[in-house]
């Protein structure tokens, strides 16, 4: 199944860009009354977003990586407006993201927010029902407004199911549908927030190549909030890494990759025994040592911290006991394990 | 602007017509109140007539009944969707749209107030079937009282929208109203029979000068006769309407703070 992509590659206007410098947000721990009356109307408050700093350049696919909790979804909600910051600024495509007034809603025509929440369409409602509603708030009405209708309904292939009532979609038609909500104006930034949750792997695979697509093509700029891995790596130009509330690292997925390369190895060996896996565990710089036993011989692959240096003092090791070594040559790191290094190494 | 407020109210009706049972048993309740009002009207004696304008009992509590639905929908309409888009999680998505707040504030009550309007026919209609004379109405005074009514609510209703908004369930400003509107508005017995202090209170209620009005009206008052009544819900409208506004902004920005706007 392919769903229909952005036919008319155009060049685009000058990109939106965004920037959000040095924003906090803190959230009351509870909003019951009995703690509101007893902090006079001050509950204490959790930070959720501790002074993070990005930009995101016009037409660029920002990913915003990390576990539950981090608060990506948090950072989306402010860059959309919906939630204002404590301290810091945020600005898409020029506006303040705390303009009010005409600022305010000329920023929100420019932003296309595609919520992870199932709950954001009227059940009772048909699908295309909801996306006119949503459509006339946006501005746009009568023949232009079914036509864009048909246009995003294409786009995330529920075309042909637009006049079923919303209740009647499966978790992932409802997200699709969000996805075409957010098209509907065009509008030249796209927050994501998990756009593919839910949805099968087909169209998984075919959101995710609309949403290269509308980057890539027609210059949106877009910021994608994920807890999956593959696809920050596969679809986002950078990705920002957070965990607690902070942004570990900000880079391309390949520097990533780079960042932890030339420091995971894979040894060959004739053969290996207890005793020499204990000499190799106790190399000094050895993060990591995993002992695979294939047919003829031993495969170790080593993290080390420090590269050749502690190749050699392995090497060694391993080799003294006439045991010889077939081969040597280093690995491509793997995303999780350079994903997991650095979210678990944020403190918390 | 009216574009976007026609979008809400057609999404209100749509949403209203797929809960078939509710719409149907509206009209009956209305029905079963006149018929009541219509029994009950003859254990009322006619002492206070002069009181009541002029009007039967029957009458007076019909046409007070009929336009307490019109002034509690104008009021509670606005509050009513905005609670409910908390409730379905559609009020995010909605402020994410560049919609501003007065389009959001009077297209919320259009439904409402277009209901309370039909309601309001099938109360006089069921009426007249009872005795309640339309002969003398003054179309002139009645349209005005209604604009008026709506101007001076809607503000109103703008300010229990913003308490739900913050607080989420409880609504004061309309617990308030509508139970002082059913002792001090003159709804189920003239105001001349409340004792002096409490008619100090009933003066101030919206509600007391749409109803005096109103009755003005269908016993042929013209709307300058009722100058002061109508003088009074446009300096409220006036006065409240901008605070309403600026007090729904408040609340929207205390919930964006609090991260609570998608909260029920």
């Amino acid at each position: 199944m392919n769903l229909a992509q952005p036919s008319d590659v155009r060049t685009p206007a000058t990109p939106a860009s965004i920037a959000v410098e040095g924003v906090t947000k803190t959230f009351p721990k509870n909003h019951d009354f009995m703690t509101w009356l007893r902090y006079r109307g001050r509950p204490p408050r959790f930070r959720a977003i501790d002074d993070v700093s990005f930009s995101v350049a016009g037409g660029e696919l920002f990913g915003l990586l990390g576990e539950n909790g981090a608060g990506k979804s948090t950072i989306l909600t402010m860059l959309s407006g919906l939630t204002t910051p404590d301290a810091g600024t945020i600005r898409v495509d020029g506006i303040t993201g705390s303009s009010s007034g005409g600022a305010a809603r000329e920023l929100r025509q420019r932003i296309g927010m595609c919520t992870a929440e199932e709950r954001s369409f009227y059940y009772r409602l048909s699908a295309r029902e909801n996306l006119r509603f949503f459509g006339n708030l946006c501005g746009l009405h009568g023949s232009a407004l079914d036509a864009r209708v048909d246009i995003v309904a294409r786009y995330v292939d529920l075309r042909d199911k637009l006049d079923r009532n919303f209740e009647t979609y499966s978790s992932g038609m409802r997200q699709r549908l969000a996805i075409a909500r957010a098209l509907l104006t065009d509008p030249p930034v796209l927050l994501l927030d998990e756009p593919t949750r839910a949805v099968d792997p087909v169209h998984a695979r075919d959101i995710r190549a609309l949403i290269r697509s509308l980057v890539v093509n027609e210059g949106k700029t877009a910021v994608l909030c994920t807890n999956l891995l593959e696809e920050a790596w596969e679809l986002c130009d950078r990705i920002a890494v957070i965990a607690a509330g902070k942004i570990i690292t900000v880079a391309k997925p390949a520097e990533l990759l780079a960042r932890a390369g030339g420091r995971r190895y894979a040894v060959s060996l004739d053969r290996m025994d207890d005793a020499l896996v204990e000499r190799a565990r106790a190399v000094a710089g050895l993060s990591r040592l995993i002992v695979e036993e294939k047919p003829r011989g031993v495969r170790l692959v080593v993290d080390l911290d420090d590269g050749p240096r502690t190749l050699t003092n392995l090497l060694r090791a391993v080799s003294a006991n006439g045991v010889s070594v077939d081969h040597v040559a280093p690995e491509e790191p793997d995303p999780f394990a350079v994903y997991a290094s650095l979210a678990t190494a944020a403190p918390s | 602007m009216i574009p976007k407020v026609i979008a809400i109210f057609v999404r209100d009706a749509r949403l209203a017509a797929t809960y078939k049972l509710q719409f149907a048993l509206n009209w009956v309740s209305i029905a079963a109140g006149v018929i009541g009002l219509a029994f009950m009207a003859r254990l009322v004696s006619g002492a206070h007539q002069r009181s009541m304008g002029g009007l039967s009992y029957f009458e007076y509590a019909v046409i007070n009944i009929a336009f307490l639905t019109l002034e509690l929908g104008t009021l509670d309409g606005c509050e009513k969707v905005v609670r409910n888009d908390q409730v379905y999680g559609t009020l995010p998505s909605i402020l994410s749209t560049p919609t501003s707040m007065s389009v959001l504030a009077i297209g919320s009550t259009v439904w409402s107030f277009v209901f309370a309007l039909v309601q309001i026919a099938c109360y006089i209609g069921f009426g007249a079937l009872f005795g309640l004379h339309l002969t003398h109405i003054d179309p002139v005074t009645l349209a005005a009282f209604i604009l008026l009514s709506v101007a001076a609510t809607i503000p109103l209703g703008v300010f229990s929208t913003a308490m739900v908004i913050v607080f989420k369930q409880g609504a004061p400003v309309k617990f308030v109203l509508s139970n002082l509107a059913t002792i001090f508005a003159g709804v189920l017995f003239p105001v001349a029979l409340l004792p002096g202090w409490m008619q100090h209170v009933s003066w101030m209620l919206p509600m007391t000068h749409v109803l005096n009005g109103v009755r003005g009206a269908f016993t042929g008052v013209p709307i300058t006769h009722l100058s002061y009544d109508a003088m009074w819900l446009a300096a409220v409208s006036v006065v409240l309407f901008p605070l309403a506004l600026l007090t729904f902004r408040a609340a929207v920005s205390r919930a964006k703070f609090d991260g609570s706007l998608s909260h029920y």
